[in-house]
């Protein structure tokens, strides 16, 4: 079947045309030139008969290959998977330019460098939670302040903290002392330097731009609820201004029961949470080499505190970690001050309220209590893969958590850490859990940051957050639940009012609701979670880690498949299914982005909005066809719809035996005229016929022009008129025979003869030439006769036996004819050769000759004889056609003489003394006919001199 | 074998035979070449003219039995043929009808065809600087109008004519016998060809 490119109708494979619009349509079948039988396209012999369809060159049009799949990585991994060198290096063949930068710096630094160094980039954006908050730091994973924190090259120390991040509480400060063996993914290993800052995608760079002089510099994505305190940012880092990723913002979803991002609306975007509340950036910066006690406490097994896991992940810098990671600190526009200035704040803030609730709901009270018991829900969902419930795990991990993490890590945190601790360092960030429902998505997100996210739907939790936060019924976690860091990020009330519609943030699952009626522990300010501080990769060489850690988190139900974001969904591993297409977000309004509303997200990436300059150039499917031809039919599908004027997929071939043609008699008329359609269809009927029936052929016949018709009926009547005068001219002969040697010779040979001797006369004449040759031969019988000689007469020719007996029809000829040689002789030139070669008495050879071949055989067989007997002399008579071809003949030895046509009988007669007036009269005609088609020949001459070249065209 | 080696060799081996008989005064070579060869080739070639007579009626007939046209003049050549056979057969060639045949059929009309040809030879003879208006064909119109007016010569001033059909008659032999020496060349080369098996003529090949 052939799909029409206009209407996309199957047609048959014979059709070409389509049934329904008319379209012509590519073949797909070629016809055999010999049987005719329709081949398919790809054959170079037909099937039938072996005829070669092709030329040699011809060349089948290549297949499309099928889309190669992307090599087997790490099982079960969310991040892309990437190979690995034989020295355990990632191979960047394949890895983005980002990422390659990252990879080059961090094989540059030394082996000391390794180390984790998760806090370097987050100290830039963490750092600036030091300067909001009350003195707090959120430090490194040593617990230091940030003020003590390393900065990383580049960057201010105190303006690159987040005022959110400042607002952790501080990290035990000995823990920060010792750096751990932190796992890290073999996608990862190497990638733990420092990038320089100008090196660092944009995204990370604006988070490190300074907001406000003096300040801690904040975040420019944060939106302005957020970043409330936030100074202008610097001019080379306005272009940075990107939101944070989609899985990251989808995390603000219902927890337990929610949708898939695809089903998200706008509306839906009201109810998210905002993105991971960063605090205020603190002045002080966070150590570089120590990671937050929250994050080092993922990796309890290397360490004896968290704070040293998280601090031996501070060898790798943030920028080894992939953007969706290190996006975790570009969220939309924070207000760092807003939140420095609210770190303990003992409300939640109406911004955060919508997380819960779009109405407004309280915000959770427990979100002060450094040491809250729960984990929030919607970090409780990191852990729960079948969203089993978060209370049940809460509780057991949080004093774990505590006990690692500090007094002033929220519990939902140490949750996390409790769980993590079993797994492993990065089990908690790459954990791929199979998830039932959507394993895609759960194997592309690491396990620590799902837990950020909203839970997968799970069957035991069919509503989502938004509905039960419709129905009220959401748990909503209280005031007191919040963590401190969270609560930093209160942004004002007006704000937040207007922007909660447009905002996509995160919502805590059903686990933040639970664990924030526990007491969570909060965190100071500028101190940095623990959990982010864990988000250092390990170290090389750790591939059979990070899969055991895989395997232990993947049976880890309290973690929450995070979402993978749509640039994320190119370099899933292989054997996931594809994401859901992300719906389309259309910018319609142009001062929802000059007002720095965050705009909505999909996958984490916002959808830009096309110029309308651009937008002239899309090909439309729907387009107008009223100047679309039928030769020129517009794809309708694939990469060139829209598109006119397309080559058909395959060469146009020959039409079928068995095509039956549509009447396009209404379309062809409007573009050909009516004989060329006519010709087209006859060109159709003529193919259409099989091949074994005979088609008749034209009989062509070459007719001449009227004029030379006509010359020749003038001709005609000329030449019979003046014959006929000719040999009705009464009067003296206007001819004269001339005697010439040839002739007397020819005479005194045969007078020569004497009685007795055997003359051989050969008749080699037919019929055609008898008119002319039958005179001389009766003549030169007569004279043989006359001389009482025997005559054997033979021939060549089947005819010529016969003339041979009208030559004998006087009686008296017939007498002396010798017995039974009067003969026809067979095979030509050997039958004369054989007829010579018997022994015979002949005296003489005459041969009469009316074509010249037949003369030769004769004289050059006789000539061939001379071996065993001397040649017979010859006398040749030969009509006047023949004469000029045999003269070489005619002259040579042992030719005696010879008589040429009707003048040179007259002579030989005249010669002789013989008279004939009907002799006279045949001359007489023949002179006249010769001078009449010379006069002929000369007016034909000088008639088309005188007209010219265009006179005679 | 038989039909690629078998005639090449026969071929060869008869014609070096003949050949030898010509050249080598040989009794035996020529009564093997004018007794046997020769009177071979008479009767393979008279067998071989029955066979053209009996192939051209049978073409004739399956002529008619096609669903073609001109089958009354196929019809009319098979009657024609097999009633001169049997006439001949019957009287033989000196036989009244036989002999009536001949002259009132054969001769009138083939003698009638060559004066058809004579007409339309002085046609085209006119047309000729129609077709050509070059000097040749100029030349070659002249030729032909001193030739016709020579070929009989006129009362008054024979003399003249007859030189000039002198001049005519030199020209042309010269002319013929280039073409006869190479015509006597082009056979010679070919029977050396036969000789040697290099042109196989009688082979299927």
């Amino acid at each position: 079947m052939v799909r029409c490119p206009k209407c996309g109708k199957m047609n048959q494979d014979s059709s070409r045309f389509c049934n329904q619009c008319g379209t012509t349509l590519p073949q797909t079948r070629t016809r055999c030139p010999q049987c005719g039988l329709m081949n398919p396209i790809g054959n170079a012999f037909c099937s039938r008969c072996n005829t070669r369809l092709h030329d040699s060159e011809f060349q089948l049009p290549e297949q499309p290959k099928p889309p190669e799949e992307t090599p087997v990585g790490v099982k079960g991994i969310s991040l892309p998977t990437l190979p690995v060198a034989g020295d355990g290096t990632l191979e960047t063949t394949e890895l983005p330019d980002w990422l390659l930068e990252l990879t080059e710096q961090s094989l540059e630094t030394p082996a000391d460098a390794l180390e984790p160094t998760l806090e370097e980039p987050f100290l830039d954006w963490l750092s600036d939670l030091e300067d909001d908050t009350a003195g707090e730091v959120a430090g490194d994973a040593t617990g230091r302040s940030t003020a003590d924190a390393p900065v990383p090259d580049g960057v201010a120390p105190s303006a690159t903290m987040p005022d959110w991040f400042d607002a952790l509480p501080e990290e035990d400060e000995e823990a920060g002392a010792a750096e751990a063996e932190v796992e890290t993914p073999s996608s990862l290993a190497g990638v733990d330097d420092e990038p320089a800052l100008d090196e660092l995608p944009d995204w990370l760079l604006a988070t490190a731009t300074p907001t406000s002089p003096g300040d801690v510099p904040s975040f420019t994505p944060w939106p302005e609820w957020l970043s409330k305190n936030a100074e202008e940012p610097t001019p080379g880092q306005e272009e940075t201004e990107q939101e944070l990723p989609g899985w990251l913002l989808q995390s603000a979803e219902a927890p337990p029961s929610h949708a898939s991002p695809a089903a998200h609306s706008a509306e839906e975007d009201a109810g998210r949470v905002v993105p991971l509340p960063f605090p205020e950036p603190e002045e002080e910066p966070v150590s570089e080499t120590s990671a937050p006690d929250w994050l080092a406490a993922l990796y309890p097994a290397e360490e004896p505190e968290p704070q040293e896991a998280v601090e031996s992940q501070a060898g790798q810098t943030a920028s080894s970690l992939p953007d969706w990671l290190m996006g975790i600190s570009e969220e939309e526009e924070v207000e760092p001050q807003a939140a420095a200035t609210e770190p303990e704040a003992e409300t939640v803030p109406d911004w955060l309220m919508g997380i819960y609730d779009d109405e407004e709901v309280e915000p959770p009270a427990a979100a002060t209590e450094p040491g809250a018991e729960t984990v929030p829900d919607w970090l409780m969902g990191i852990y729960d893969d079948e969203e089993a419930e978060p209370p049940d795990v809460a509780p057991s991990t949080e004093p774990e958590a505590e006990a690692v993490l500090g007094e002033d890590i929220p519990d939902w945190f140490a949750d996390i850490d409790g769980k993590v601790e079993e797994a492993g360092p990065l089990a908690a960030i790459f954990t791929v859990e199979p998830e039932e429902e959507e394993p895609a998505l759960e194997a592309d997100i690491p396990d620590w940051l799902a837990g950020i996210m909203v839970e997968e739907p799970v069957p035991a939790q069919p509503q989502t957050f938004e509905q039960e936060t419709e129905s009220g019924q959401a748990d909503v976690p209280a005031t007191d639940d919040i963590p401190d860091w969270l609560k930093g990020m209160t942004p004002p009330d007006d704000e937040a009012a207007a922007l909660e519609p447009a905002q996509s943030a995160f919502v805590p699952s059903e686990t933040l609701s639970e664990a924030s009626e526990d007491e969570a522990p909060a965190l100071e300010a500028g101190e940095i979670p623990d959990w982010i501080e864990g988000l250092s990769p390990t170290a090389p060489g750790a591939v059979e880690e990070e899969a055991a850690f895989f395997d232990r988190v993947s049976g880890d139900e309290s973690l929450v498949r995070a979402e993978v974001p749509s640039w994320l969904q190119g370099l899933r591993p292989p054997g996931t299914g594809p994401l859901p297409s992300l719906p389309e977000v259309a910018y319609t309004d142009k001062d929802q982005l000059d007002a720095d509303i965050p705009l909505p997200q999909e996958g984490g990436l916002v959808r830009a909005e096309i110029p309308d300059w651009v937008q002239q150039y899309r090909p439309s499917a729907d387009g107008e066809v009223g100047e679309e031809s039928f030769l020129e039919p517009s794809e309708t599908d694939g990469p060139l719809a829209g598109l006119r004027g397309m080559l058909p997929s395959g060469p146009l071939m020959d039409m079928p035996a068995d095509f039956e043609p549509v009447s396009l008699a209404a379309k062809l008329d409007a573009v050909y005229p009516e004989s060329i359609v006519a010709q087209a269809q006859l060109w159709q009927r003529l193919l259409e016929q099989p091949r074994s029936v005979p088609r008749p052929v034209a009989q062509h016949r070459v007719r001449s022009g009227r004029g030379q018709q006509a010359m020749r009926w003038i001709v005609a009547v000329v030449l019979l008129a003046v014959t006929a005068l000719g040999l009705l001219w009464g009067e003296a002969p206007l001819s004269q025979a001339l005697s010439r040697p040839h002739i007397e010779r020819f005479s005194r040979a045969i007078d020569a003869l004497q009685t007795g001797d055997t003359v051989i006369v050969a008749v080699e004449y037919g019929p055609a030439e008898a008119g002319e040759m039958t005179p001389l031969a009766r003549a030169v019988v007569q004279h043989l006769a006359d001389r009482n000689v025997q005559i054997t007469m033979v021939s060549t020719l089947p005819e010529g036996a016969g003339l041979i007996h009208g030559l004998l029809e006087p009686q008296a000829l017939v007498n002396h004819l010798a017995a039974g040689k009067a003969a026809y002789l067979p095979g030509s030139s050997s039958g004369v050769a054989q007829f010579l070669s018997e022994p015979a008495e002949a005296k003489m050879l005459i041969v009469l000759a009316g074509r010249a071949e037949r003369l030769r055989w004769w004289v050059e067989q006789n000539n061939a004889q001379s071996a065993t007997s001397p040649p017979l002399p010859v006398n040749v008579g030969v009509n006047a056609a023949t004469a000029p071809l045999m003269m070489p003949y005619l002259e040579t030895l042992p030719v005696v003489g010879w008589v040429v046509g009707l003048p040179d009988l007259a002579a030989y007669q005249e010669f002789r003394g013989l008279t004939s007036g009907a002799l006279n009269s045949q001359l007489d005609a023949l002179m006249l006919a010769h001078w009449a088609a010379l006069a002929l020949l000369l007016f034909g001459l000088f008639y088309y001199l005188a007209l010219g070249k265009k006179g005679a065209s | 074998m038989f039909k690629r080696v078998l005639p090449t060799v026969v071929a060869m081996l008869v014609g070096i035979l003949v050949l030898l008989g010509y050249v080598l005064p040989v009794e035996s070579l020529t009564w093997l070449r004018d007794i046997i060869l020769l009177r071979w080739a008479m009767v393979l070639a008279a067998f071989a003219l029955f066979v053209a007579y009996l192939s051209l009626l049978r073409v004739h007939v399956l002529r008619l039995t096609s669903v073609r046209k001109n089958k009354f003049t196929s019809l009319l050549m098979i009657l024609s043929a097999l009633g001169v056979l049997i006439l001949v057969l019957v009287q033989g060639l000196e036989g009244p009808l036989a002999q009536q045949v001949l002259t009132a059929v054969l001769i009138p009309g083939e003698s009638a065809l060559l004066a058809v040809t004579a007409v339309t030879l002085i046609v085209a003879g006119m047309r000729i600087l129609r077709a050509r208006r070059t000097a040749g064909a100029i030349v070659f119109v002249v030729v032909a109008g001193i030739i016709l007016l020579t070929n009989v010569a006129y009362s008054v001033y024979p003399e003249v004519l007859g030189i000039l059909r002198q001049s005519i008659d030199v020209l042309a032999t010269a002319g013929m016998r280039g073409l006869v020496m190479g015509i006597a060349l082009g056979v010679t080369l070919t029977g050396l060809r036969i000789l040697l098996g290099i042109d196989r003529p009688h082979s299927d090949e």
